[in-house]
């Protein structure tokens, strides 16, 4: 397949320089403020002929603008982003994940919490691309992990109508909205990979999707046996803000530093009992919420319909687990030498989801 | 139904959900962080908003 410019259908501009672009971008807001490449006709070419596929496959409407993310709208933000072509399946395979309704795109773009999309890479896949899941992770600094958050970013902005204020309603916003991509630190994994023990095969690449607020800082520089790396995860886990306590099922996810999973591990701790460790350990204290909102979550839990069902009649709580089973937690090893880990909190009742990638795509639609 | 704050994105919404013409029930913002009573009167207003569309004309794009 060889895609012409003539395939295209996006508007076109003429503009006489670069900042011309830029504030012609701005007035129509199609921009996160940052400086892109243009997304020439020829480059927006290259790039769809990189997925593969025919430039106006849609992958269905983003909310809340309900804009088409067809595969030349991917192509052109992901140009704007600074992408290489080969990052095109992936981006593809995002856009796709994210349309699985369980996962709520309308809730996740429009919510006053502060969360944003984080694509975690997992696999062969990760290393092929350079997606960083060592130090400095979720950084700036490396090209693949900020221009592919930033072009799904852009599509949500651009496509999808999330613009701050209006589409997108979040009280203060996140920098997790700029981007949000990262890979497994599957080298130094002391348990079998994520991708492992969701159910796919070791050749398997995936990509998991889940709606977090930034990471948060666990720092334990002291702890010389997992138990104690543990208290100190659950209790910095335990937060009398933290958005689970209001949650029926949230999915949090534990982002392990290398030296603190191995120190769990060692410990004889499976991915498993780390979950069932938080699951226990994690409680906020009634007295430590402000009364206003403990009625709030009083309200709230009472009309839970499977509180009797989780075991947690949190009605007349004297502690909020911050998650109401074991499983809720994903435990994913991230990062490098130092002895910090981070967890990051989840929006509403959305789950991570997952998908191989070069699966079939969803494709909905060709216009 | 939405608050004064939310009127923008509920208007987006129902654009591009195919209801351009869709009226609003618009309500005092915040909701929460309530004082029991003043919850209470703003459930009243909330409750005569519902039934003031119900009663809307054609004309009529939104009730505050």
């Amino acid at each position: 397949m060889t895609t012409t410019i003539d395939s295209l259908t996006s508007e076109r501009f003429d503009v006489e320089g670069y900042y011309e672009l830029l504030d012609l971008l701005e007035a129509r807001s199609l921009t996160d403020g940052l400086p892109i490449v243009p997304p020439t006709p020829e480059l927006v070419a290259t790039f769809v002929e990189a997925s593969g596929l025919d430039p106006q496959v849609s992958f269905g409407a983003i909310p809340p603008a309900m804009g088409n993310a067809t595969v030349e709208k991917i192509a052109v933000n992901a140009v704007m982003a600074g992408c290489r072509p080969e990052y095109m399946p992936l981006l593809v395979d995002a856009v796709a994940l994210l349309q699985e309704p369980e996962f709520k795109l309308l809730s996740v773009q429009t919510t006053t919490h502060p969360c944003a999309p984080m694509l975690l890479v997992h696999g062969p896949q990760a290393a092929r691309l350079g997606i960083n899941g060592g130090p400095d992770a979720f950084a700036p600094g490396n090209r693949a992990n900020a221009t592919i958050g930033r072009a799904i970013r852009l599509v949500l902005l651009c496509v999808g109508g999330a613009l701050p204020g209006r589409g997108d309603r979040s009280t203060q916003g996140t920098p997790a909205k700029y981007t949000y991509c990262i890979a497994e630190n599957e080298a130094e994994t002391p348990w079998e990979p994520l991708r492992v023990a969701q159910g796919y095969t070791e050749q398997d690449s995936v990509l998991t999707i889940a709606a977090l607020e930034a990471p948060h800082n666990i720092n334990d520089h002291g702890a010389t046996a997992g138990e104690e790396v543990l208290t100190t995860i659950a209790g910095a886990m335990a937060q009398a803000g933290a958005n689970e306590l209001l949650l029926e099922r949230p999915n949090p996810f534990l982002f392990l530093g290398p030296e603190h999973a191995q120190l769990i591990a060692a410990a004889g701790f499976g991915r498993a009992d780390v979950q069932e460790f938080i699951f226990q350990k994690a409680r906020v204290p009634a007295e430590r919420v402000g009364r206003g909102q403990r009625a709030w979550l009083y309200v709230f839990h009472e009309s839970l319909a499977n509180r009797v069902e989780l075991g947690l009649d949190r009605t007349d709580a004297k502690e909020y687990p911050v998650i109401a089973r074991p499983e809720q937690l994903t435990v994913v090893v991230v990062g490098g030498p130092g002895m910090h880990s981070a967890w990051g909190s989840s929006f509403g009742t959305v789950p991570a989801v997952s998908r191989r990638l070069g699966s079939p795509a969803a494709v909905q639609s060709t216009v | 139904m939405t608050t004064e704050k939310f009127l923008q994105l509920g208007r987006m919404l129902a654009k591009s959900n195919g209801l351009p013409d869709l009226k609003f029930a618009v309500i005092p913002h915040p909701l929460g962080g309530l004082l029991p009573e003043v919850a209470r009167t703003r459930g009243e207003i909330v409750a005569q908003t519902v039934l003031d569309v119900l009663k809307m004309t054609d004309d009529q794009e939104e009730v505050v």
